[in-house]
C-alpha cells in the first residue's frame, strides 16, 4: 500500500478583513497608528475584529493517490483558490497540515512573470525558470514547446508583437511541458479561443490519463471537471462538503439542499434598497401541480413572484435554464420576447409564468436560475439555481434505446424521407 | 527539488531559519531574473548602455566642481576628478541596488501572488543586477585613469572585499525596506528622502577625514562610509580608513544584512497575503 500523494489534513486558513489591524494588512503607518490608538481609547471597537474574521478554509482533509485525477469545484468564494495557493506554497495555513510527496508543480495563471519585451524564446526560458524547471531541461524541450505553441516563425520577435492568442500558446505551452509528479493547475482552461482550449483540455488528458500523473484541477466550468476528473471535492464556505465520485460531487454541487421541492420562497426580507423584491419561485407540472419531478405533459410551467417596490422601467424578469453539467442550455426574460415589458412597472406585486416546452427537454436533471435586470445597466435581483427538477419522459428515446444521450437538447426535426429514383 | 522528498506544508513559527539547500536549488531563477531586468532596461532605453555611462560622469562634474572649486577641498595629490568618481561608482551601486531591492517585490507582485520559490531571490536580484551597470561605469573609471596617468597599486586587490561589503550592505539596508514596504505603501514615499539623505552623509564627493572627531562615530554608523572609504584605498591607494571605526561600519552592514535576512523571512508568510 503506497501513501497518498497529497494528504490534507484538517487544514484551515484565516484571513482578517475590513479594519486594517496590524500584523495583517496595515497599509500605511496612519492605519497602525490609528488602530493602536483605537486600542487604547476604545476597546468594544477593538472585540468587533472578530466579525472581520473569515475562514477561507475550514477543517478540510481529503487524501490524492499516485494518478488521481482530482476536481475541486464550488462556487466564488468557497475557499479553492486559498486551497491551491497553499498548496502552491504560495501562503501558509493558519491551522493543520499538508504532506506532499514528489514533486509539485503549480500552475495559477499561465503567463506568470512573462515579459513584453523580451523575445519568444527568452520568455521561454524565463517562464521555464520561473515554474521551476532547470536551464539544462528548458534546452531540450525548446524545440517542442515552440512547436506546440506553432510560434515558430516568431521565435525572435518580442512577445509585445504576438497577438493574444500567440502569447496564451506560447505560455500554456511552456506549463505544458513542465513534468512534475503532481500537477496542480487553476482555470487556465478558461482563456483563449475555442482552438486553443481544445489543444489544452486534450494537453491535460494526455498529461493525466496517459502519462499516469497526479493532477489536482480547479475548474468552473463543470464541462472540463466531468471530462477529466475520476473524482471531486466540492467546497462550500471553507468546507469540504462532499468529496467522491465526479457524477456524485457535481450533483451535490448543482443540487443544493433547497433546490428539492419545486417551489422557493425567498426568507430574505425585503430591503428598502431593492427595486424589486424576489417573493417565490415554483415549477409545476401540466396539472398545475408543484412538483420537482416531472414525467410527462407538454409543458413545464414555471411561475415567479415578485413585488416591485419602486416604480421601474427598463426592467426585465426572466429565467435560465441549466442541464445538469452547469451548462446554461437558454436564458430568456419577458422583455426579450415583447418589449413592452420594458415599460414601466408601478410598486405592487407581479407573477410571471411561461412554459418550457418538454419537446426539446432530455431526460436529466435541470436547474433553475432566475433574475431581474436593467440590461447593460442593473442587477435587481439574481438567485443562481434556486430551484431544480426532473424530467423524466418515459416514452422517451433515450431510455427506450438506451443510447448515450448526444447534444444537450432534444429536437424532433421534421424528417422527409424521398427515395431518389 | 528531489522526486522522493516529502514536502510538509504547515504554520511555521515566527521567524525561520534560511534555506540555503533551497536557494541553492533556485540559482538559476536569481540568473534569468537579473538577465531578464538587465536586458529589458537596455532594450527599453534609447540610449541603453549609455545611461550607465553618462550618469557616473555627470556626477563626477557636478560634484567636483561643489566640492573642489567652490568649497576648496583637496584630496592627497589624487586627481579630484577621479577621487569623486570612486566615490560615485560605489554610492550608485549601493543606492540603486538599494531602491531596487526596496521595490522589488511591489514591482514583481504577480510573481509572488502566482508561484511559490524563496522569496529572497527577488531583492537579491535586484541588488546583484547593478553589478552590471558598475561593470559599464568601471569603464568609464579606466579611462580616466589613463587620462589622469594614475593607476591603482596592490591595494586592488581589497577590490572583491569593497565589492562585497557593498552588496551586503545594500542588501540588508534592501531588505529591510522591501519587507516593510509590501505592507506600508508609505515607504514609497518615504525612500527617495531617506537615500538622500544617506548621501549627504556619505564621503561621496569629500572625503570622511573632514568630518569632526566628535562625530565621527556617528558618521562612520553608516555602512556607505566604509564600503566608499574601502572602494578609494582599493582604487586610489589613499584613504582615510581609522580601524576602528571601519570594524564599526563592517559591523552595522553585517547586522543589518542578517538582521534584515532574518526580519524578511519573519514576514515573507503573508507577502502573498497583503500583496
Amino acid at each position: 500500500m503506497t501513501k497518498p500523494v497529497i494528504s490534507i489534513d484538517n487544514l484551515s486558513k484565516r484571513y482578517i478583513i475590513g479594519e486594517n489591524i496590524y500584523g495583517t494588512g496595515a497599509r500605511t503607518f496612519r492605519d497602525l497608528f490609528d488602530h493602536k490608538i483605537r486600542k487604547l481609547l476604545d476597546v468594544k471597537k477593538h472585540v468587533a475584529e472578530k466579525d472581520n474574521v473569515i475562514w477561507a478554509l475550514r477543517d478540510v482533509s481529503f487524501n490524492v493517490d499516485q494518478g488521481d485525477v482530482i476536481g475541486v469545484i464550488g462556487r466564488n468564494g468557497a475557499g479553492k483558490s486559498t486551497l491551491l495557493k497553499i498548496l502552491s506554497k504560495i501562503t501558509e495555513p493558519t491551522k493543520g497540515r499538508v504532506t506532499m510527496r514528489g514533486r509539485v508543480a503549480s500552475l495559477l495563471e499561465v503567463g506568470t512573470g512573462f515579459s513584453y519585451e523580451l523575445t519568444g524564446r527568452e520568455n521561454i526560458y524565463l517562464n521555464g525558470a520561473i515554474l521551476g524547471m532547470r536551464k539544462a531541461e528548458i534546452d531540450t524541450k525548446f524545440d517542442k514547446i515552440v512547436e506546440f505553441a506553432e510560434v515558430a516563425q516568431f521565435v525572435d520577435t518580442p512577445v509585445k508583437r504576438y497577438s493574444s492568442g500567440m502569447f496564451l500558446r506560447l505560455a500554456f505551452s511552456v506549463a505544458a511541458h513542465l513534468e512534475p509528479e503532481v500537477l496542480i493547475v487553476d482555470e487556465v482552461l478558461a482563456v483563449g479561443d475555442v482552438q486553443f482550449q481544445k489543444k489544452c483540455m486534450g494537453k491535460m488528458k494526455d498529461v493525466s490519463q496517459n502519462q499516469g500523473r497526479t493532477v489536482l484541477f480547479v475548474s468552473h466550468n463543470i464541462d472540463a471537471i466531468a471530462q477529466l476528473c475520476k473524482k471531486c471535492a466540492l467546497l462550500e464556505k471553507g468546507h469540504l462538503r462532499v468529496f467522491g465520485e465526479t457524477d456524485d460531487v457535481i450533483r451535490a454541487y448543482l443540487k443544493p439542499e433547497a433546490t428539492q421541492t419545486g417551489a422557493f420562497t425567498n426568507t430574505k426580507p425585503a430591503s428598502s434598497a431593492e427595486k424589486i423584491h424576489l417573493e417565490s419561485v415554483k415549477v409545476m407540472d401540466a396539472t398545475r401541480r408543484v412538483t420537482p419531478k416531472i414525467s410527462s405533459g407538454e409543458a413545464i410551467h414555471v411561475q415567479v413572484e415578485y413585488t416591485v417596490q419602486k416604480e421601474v422601467e427598463g426592467a426585465r424578469v426572466g429565467i435560465m435554464l441549466k442541464n445538469h453539467q452547469g451548462i446554461i442550455l437558454v436564458r430568456n426574460g419577458d422583455a426579450d420576447v415583447d418589449l413592452r415589458h420594458y415599460e414601466k412597472r408601478g410598486p405592487g406585486r407581479y407573477v410571471n409564468s411561461c412554459a418550457i416546452p418538454t419537446s426539446v427537454l432530455k431526460n436529466g436533471d435541470y436547474f433553475l436560475t432566475v433574475f431581474s435586470d436593467i440590461p447593460m445597466r442593473e442587477w435587481l435581483f439574481y438567485e443562481e439555481d434556486v430551484l431544480a427538477f426532473e424530467y423524466q419522459d418515459f416514452a422517451n428515446n433515450d431510455v427506450v434505446y438506451h443510447e448515450y444521450p448526444t447534444g444537450l437538447m432534444k429536437f424532433d426535426f421534421h424528417w422527409d424521407v424521398t427515395k431518389d429514383g | 527539488m528531489d522526486a522522493n522528498r516529502e514536502l510538509i506544508l504547515e504554520p511555521s513559527p515566527g521567524y525561520v531559519a534560511v534555506n540555503l539547500r533551497e536557494l541553492w536549488d533556485y540559482r538559476e531563477l536569481l540568473y534569468f531574473l537579473i538577465w531578464r531586468d538587465v536586458k529589458v532596461r537596455y532594450k527599453q532605453t534609447v540610449l541603453g548602455a549609455g545611461w550607465a555611462i553618462a550618469r557616473p560622469v555627470v556626477s563626477m562634474v557636478v560634484l567636483t566642481f561643489i566640492f573642489n572649486r567652490l568649497a576648496g577641498f583637496s584630496s592627497d595629490g589624487v586627481p579630484y576628478a577621479l577621487f569623486t568618481l570612486c566615490g560615485i561608482l560605489a554610492w550608485n551601486f549601493f543606492s540603486e541596488g538599494l531602491s531596487g531591492a526596496s521595490q522589488s517585490l511591489i514591482v514583481n507582485t504577480n510573481l509572488i501572488s502566482k508561484v511559490y520559490f524563496p522569496r529572497l531571490i527577488v531583492p537579491a536580484a535586484a541588488v546583484l543586477r547593478g553589478l552590471v551597470d558598475l561593470g559599464i561605469a568601471f569603464l568609464v573609471y579606466i579611462l580616466f585613469m589613463i587620462y589622469y596617468q594614475f593607476f591603482p597599486g596592490v591595494q586592488i586587490l581589497a577590490l572583491p572585499l569593497a565589492l562585497l561589503w557593498g552588496i551586503i550592505a545594500a542588501l540588508g539596508v534592501g531588505l529591510w525596506f522591501s519587507a516593510f514596504g509590501v505592507k506600508y505603501r508609505d515607504i514609497a514615499q518615504a525612500f527617495p528622502f531617506v537615500v538622500q539623505l544617506l548621501f549627504w552623509v556619505t564621503p561621496v564627493g569629500y572625503s570622511s577625514d573632514k568630518v569632526p572627531a566628535k562625530w565621527e562615530v556617528l558618521y562612520w554608523l553608516n555602512p556607505m562610509t566604509g564600503v566608499v572609504e574601502m572602494f578609494r584605498y582599493s582604487l586610489l591607494g589613499v584613504a582615510h580608513l581609522p580601524v576602528n571605526l571601519l570594524i564599526l561600519s563592517a559591523a552595522v552592514s553585517v547586522i543589518a544584512f542578517v538582521s534584515g535576512v532574518y526580519n524578511f523571512r519573519r514576514m515573507e508568510k503573508e507577502f502573498a497575503d497583503v500583496i
